[in-house]
This record gives structure tokens, sequence and C-alpha cells, in this order.
């Protein structure tokens, strides 16, 4: 394990998390969602978010989403920047016109999928603290997204406990179930995961008891405010979160997972510079250009 | 003092303009969070906060291509693209029981026009327009087939209404076919 300095720690962080994005990206591509897999779609929403106004207002989609050679530049230039930025953690070039286009994509497939998804917004926030290399400056910021990260499911969990009071109604998981997997179990009804969610709409108790176990999770994240002994608990118990919620809310959150590299500590991640000094030739020559 | 040992009594300390912005920040999110107003980036993260109880009835929508084959993403990570077919075509039954003007429009007209006329210079470019939202269906029956990859002929949009017997088993009660796209 390497003791890097804050800069090594920096570039470790800048790496792990633009190949989450790329992951995310190859994700996207699979499920047909970059904007030029969209076909120029027609209806959008904009709601009542002030932020999609203004992209609307802007008329970008126009030239990358409605134009599909502009869609396919814009994917590319995504693409390529994440590239660039695994590939040369050092300069910040590439990660500030990131953290300035990604929106667009961001504001784009939300609003033309008339739902305004929570599951990039992780993406949409992180990139912002590899802006800058000052030690002070980039530990100040990476330490507030960390708080964010904490802050996310606690205010969650505030929600569900304090002012909508979900939590203590004992009906609302099956309610979930059943308006979230209601397709799957009509689509496919012979599958072992139909008979496994029939078993727990038939034991609404056990149903509960998990539920509230997930809420529990939510609220947990308060520990980190206090130490940062538990770290890598409260990051597998968000895994754990977004897993069950895979299963039964029929979401795929896995993108938010990237808030959770605020929670790596500088020791911890030295594992990752590893691979580029001993391990695959390629990136050790890259490596070595950096 | 223990307070020293705090966040944002160390930014002070560091830099004060930084702990400007992350007082705002802070302040903006728990403002919203007061009002209920989601403003991207001040995020709610309130999902599934209100009570929901389990309904009587549940409608759902399925898709159908050529003559009988049933469109299904049994695994949740095809969630973006499966939100691609069903949120747009919620979405457009919203508009077209509108008189296939955008939901918004109504919003913009009826409540924030007369209160801020300035409004009128951005206004066609906030709704989808009534001729764009008639080629929807064809949109729709073109991106399927994107996903499906192979050509579609035709493409059926059914209503079907559910609901849960005794056992907790999902029925169906009947069904409607809300489009036909040749």
């Amino acid at each position: 394990m390497i003791k890097g300095s804050a800069q090594t720690y920096r570039k470790n962080m800048v790496r792990g998390v633009f190949l989450f994005i790329l992951a995310s990206f190859i994700f996207r591509y699979y499920n047909h969602v970059m904007l030029h897999q969209l076909l120029q779609p027609i209806v959008f929403k904009t709601d009542s978010d002030i932020a999609y106004w203004i992209y609307d207002i802007i008329g970008i989609s126009k030239l990358i989403v409605q134009n599909s050679t502009g869609a396919i530049i814009f994917d590319c230039l995504l693409i390529f920047l994440c590239i660039i930025s695994i590939l040369y953690p050092s300069q910040r070039l590439s990660i500030i016109v990131f953290s300035v286009i990604y929106p667009l994509y961001f504001f784009s497939y939300n609003s033309f999928v008339t739902h305004h998804t929570g599951t990039m917004n992780g993406i949409l926030l992180i990139t912002f603290a590899f802006w800058f290399v000052k030690e002070s400056t980039f530990k100040t910021l990476w330490e507030a997204l960390r708080y964010f990260t904490l802050a996310v499911y606690l205010m969650a969990f505030t929600w569900k406990v304090f002012i909508g009071v979900s939590v203590f109604h004992f009906n609302q998981p099956e309610a979930i179930v059943k308006d979230n997997l209601s397709l799957y179990l009509y689509l496919n009804p012979n599958t072992l995961f139909t008979s496994v969610i029939y078993w727990f709409l038939q034991h609404p108790l056990v149903l509960y008891a998990g539920y509230c176990f997930c809420v529990l999770i939510q609220g947990s994240m308060i520990i980190g405010f206090f130490t940062k002994k538990y770290d890598w608990l409260l990051c597998i118990l968000i895994v754990f979160f977004h897993l069950s919620t895979y299963f039964f809310v029929d979401v795929c959150y896995f993108e938010l997972l990237i808030l959770n590299f605020t929670f790596i500590q500088p020791g911890a991640a030295g594992w990752f510079m590893v691979m580029f000094k001993k391990g695959f030739i390629p990136l050790q020559k890259i490596n070595m250009q950096i | 003092m223990w307070y020293d040992k705090l966040f944002l009594v160390k930014v002070y300390k560091q830099n004060k303009i930084v702990f400007a912005i992350f007082c705002t920040f802070i302040c903006i999110i728990s403002y919203f969070n007061y009002k209920g107003i989601e403003t991207t980036p001040f995020f709610i993260w309130a999902m599934y906060a209100g009570k929901m109880t389990p309904k009587k009835e549940y409608k759902i929508v399925t898709v159908t291509y050529n003559e009988n084959k049933v469109f299904n993403l049994p695994h949740t990570f095809q969630e973006p693209k499966s939100m691609m077919i069903y949120f747009t075509i919620n979405h457009y039954r919203k508009i077209e029981n509108n008189n296939m003007t955008d939901p918004l429009q109504n919003i913009l007209t009826g409540t924030l026009l007369p209160h801020y006329p300035f409004l009128v210079a951005v206004e066609e470019r906030l709704v989808s327009k009534p001729e764009d939202n008639a080629r929807y269906l064809q949109w729709l029956k073109k991106y399927l087939q994107s996903i499906v990859s192979i050509p579609i002929n035709n493409v059926t949009v059914y209503e079907r209404m559910m609901h849960y017997n005794i056992n907790s088993q999902l029925v169906e009660d009947s069904s409607k076919i809300l489009y036909t796209i040749k």
C-alpha cells in the first residue's frame, strides 16, 4: 500500500471517479440512452425546476439532442474527456470541461425521459471538487462532499421519519412494492424472483421490518458527522441500501454510489496507484508520462 | 475548544469565501426542503416519504410489437430504457388528454404569465409543441425498434387493470388498447 501524498490521493480519486463515470456511460450506452441513441425524441418535461427552464430557454437541446450529428459529437466528447481525465489526472482542463458539459447530458436525459431522475446527481456534483489542485482547497471540497453524501441519506431519513412519517405506516413497503413491481409481476409470472416477491407480499411484517431496517441505514449516516472511523461500514451499508431498493423498489441507483468515493481515506486509496505503477504495461507507460 | 474540530469552523478559519459558499448552499437546500420545491442542484431526497397505501386497482401499461411479441425488460438494470418507453407514454397520455398540449402550458397560461409577463418571450421553449407531440407515437416505434434490434411493423400499447387478490397474487381484470402504431 502506498502512503501517498495529498496529490497522489487526488490523482487516485480522479482516476477512480472517472472510471466509475465511464462505467456509467457504458451502462447508459447498453440502455440506449446516450443522446445519439434517443433518436431525436419528441416529448419533454420541464416541470417547476428553474434549472430545467434555463436549459430549455438556452435551447441547447436543438444542437445536442435533436441534431443527430451534434448528439454523436456530444456523446463522443463526454467519453473522450472521461478517458483523458483517467489517463492524465493531474491536469484540470478535461475535468473542468467535463464538469461544465455533463449537466447538459443530465438535463437532456431527464427532460426527454419526462422524469427528473436522481441517479446522476452524484456525478453532477463530484467532479467539481477536482477543479482545484491546491491541497487545502481540494481537501476542503472533498470533505464537504463527504458531508453532502451523509446528508443525502440523512435527509431521506428525516423526510421518512419526521416530515412524511411514512416509516410509521405499516402498509408503506407493501404499497411501494406493488406500485413498482406490478409490471414485472405481470410480464414475468413464473420466475423465481416473482415467487420471492409474492412471498414477501404475503408476509407484510417481514417486508415492513426490511423497510424499517433500510430507513435505519439512512439514519445511521449521522455517525459519519462525528467520526470517520466507521466510513468503511457506512460505505457498505449504502451499497446494501441500494441493493435493497434495486430488488424491492425496482430502481437502479448504482450511479449515486459514486459519492462513496468520498469515504475512501488517503491511505486506503494507494492500492489503486499500484496498478499504474507495477501493473499493466500500457498503464505503466501512461503513468511515466504524467 | 470542541467546536474548533467542526468542519464549518475549520473552513471559516481557512477561507471565508468558501465558508460563505457552503453556508449559502446549506441555506438554499434547507429552504427548498422546507418548501418542497426542487431546484437542481439543490436536490430534495424525499422519495417515498409520503404515506402510501396499497391500491384496490393497479393500472399498468404494456407494449407489444409485431402482432404479439411482448416488450419485456425483466431486469432492473434496464431501467433507463424502460423509463424512456413507459414514462414517455405516460407523459404523452397526459398531453393527449390535454388536447395535445403540454400540461405545463396550462400552468403558464393560467398562473405564471399573468404575474410574469416577460415569460411570454420564452414560453414556446418551455413546452413541447402540439405538432411535435403528434409525431410522438412514430418516434416510440422507431425507438422501440432500436432497442429490440429487429424491424417493427406495428406496435400496440395496452392499459391493463389489475388487482391483488387475497393471496397477494396479481390478477388481471380487464385491458384496453391505448394506441396502435403502424
